[in-house]
């Protein structure tokens, strides 16, 4: 009879210590529990695996609740993992047939998962988004010029285009100060992804974003990277900043390719 | 300090951040549950580019109907940003 249930890996860490997840439910509200193999332990948990076919997760994927809720389930054993060992975060839904074939990846990407803990190890994962500021809209609220019809529209057109190029170079100086920024911040680092997070689409629909980056730092410069990011916020007032974290090092654990099999 | 939380820090200046204790805004913690953590192939899980594909859309949706969610997006207009 084949396993009613299928794993769900949260993350990687090391054997030992043993995280204390007993009190830890998962995203089904599944006991947590330890897969070892090789001084190595996957964080995982039993869903159904009825709930696991690929057509059943797609479906519960789109539905805003069910991801809401399942993100933040993960993402707290993930931070309950962080709290008592270096800790690999796997990406929302990595779902394996059952507790073998775990082990069977602990196994085959030993070496990899074991240099991705050392990486994290005593860092936490900080993120530094930043907004250009808005130009000074003085300009488009200065009233209608008096004059003849055909001055009024060449006069409207000249500043319509002075905004414009107002607004490039503002926009300009923003994107510059951003790199300036990032480059400061990536100096307190042991690693970085930005400026813009690894390509995706920009998380911000008005177009005024202009960092999204992530900084691993070690915990003993926490205070020093925070100090920068006030710091920085000053010093450039063309951006308004938004630092998150600590964060697991989510952007920080890319694995290789996998070897085709 | 050696223990990560999962909260949004709070600084002074002019940088915008919520209050520390808060829970994590959704959009940020979507941003990494679902685009970045470690991708090895599971059996039965979607494919990579499905999970950005749910990524994205889901973005569109919540930035549409569900503003709030949103505290990165404008900051201007976010409450007590600074």
């Amino acid at each position: 009879m084949p396993d009613p249930d299928a794993t769900w890996v949260y993350a990687v860490v090391p054997a030992a210590p043993l995280v204390p997840l007993s009190t830890t439910a998962g995203v089904a509200g599944e006991p947590v529990r330890v897969l070892s193999h090789a001084g190595i332990s996957a964080v995982v948990g039993s869903i159904s695996a009825a709930q696991a076919e690929p057509a059943a997760l797609r479906r519960e994927l789109a539905d805003p609740d069910w991801l809401a809720q399942a993100a933040r389930s993960h993402h707290r054993v993930v931070t309950t993992c962080t709290r008592s060992a270096p800790t690999v975060p796997f990406r929302l839904a990595t779902i394996y047939h059952d507790d073998q074939r775990v082990t069977g990846m602990l196994a085959a990407r030993h070496r990899e998962l074991v240099a991705a803990l050392a990486t994290v190890t005593r860092r936490a994962e900080w993120g530094v988004q930043a907004f250009a500021t808005r130009p000074d809209q003085a300009a488009g609220d200065a009233p209608e010029p008096a004059g003849d019809p055909g001055r009024r529209g060449t006069a409207y057109l000249e500043r319509r285009r002075a905004e414009r190029a107002a607004a490039d170079a503002w926009r300009r100086s923003a994107v510059a100060a951003a790199e300036q920024l990032h480059c400061r911040l990536g100096g307190l680092a042991a690693a970085s992804v930005g400026p813009t997070a690894t390509g995706r689409p920009a998380a911000d629909h008005t177009g005024r974003q202009v960092l999204d980056a992530a900084y691993l730092v070690d915990d003993q410069r926490r205070d020093e990277f925070t100090d920068a990011v006030r710091e920085l916020s000053q010093r450039y007032p063309a951006l308004r900043l938004r630092l998150t974290g600590p964060w697991p090092a989510y952007s920080f654990v890319e694995l290789a390719p996998e070897p085709a099999e | 300090m050696s223990a990560p939380t999962a909260g949004v820090a709070a600084t002074g200046g002019r940088v915008a951040a919520g209050a520390p204790g808060e829970p994590v805004p959704l959009v940020d913690l979507l941003d990494r549950v679902l685009a970045r953590g470690v991708v090895v192939s599971g059996e039965i899980t979607l494919t990579v580019a499905e999970v950005d594909l749910v990524h994205i859309s889901l973005r569109t949706l919540l930035s549409s109907v569900r503003p709030d969610l949103f505290p990165a997006a404008d900051p201007d207009q976010a409450g007590g940003a600074d």
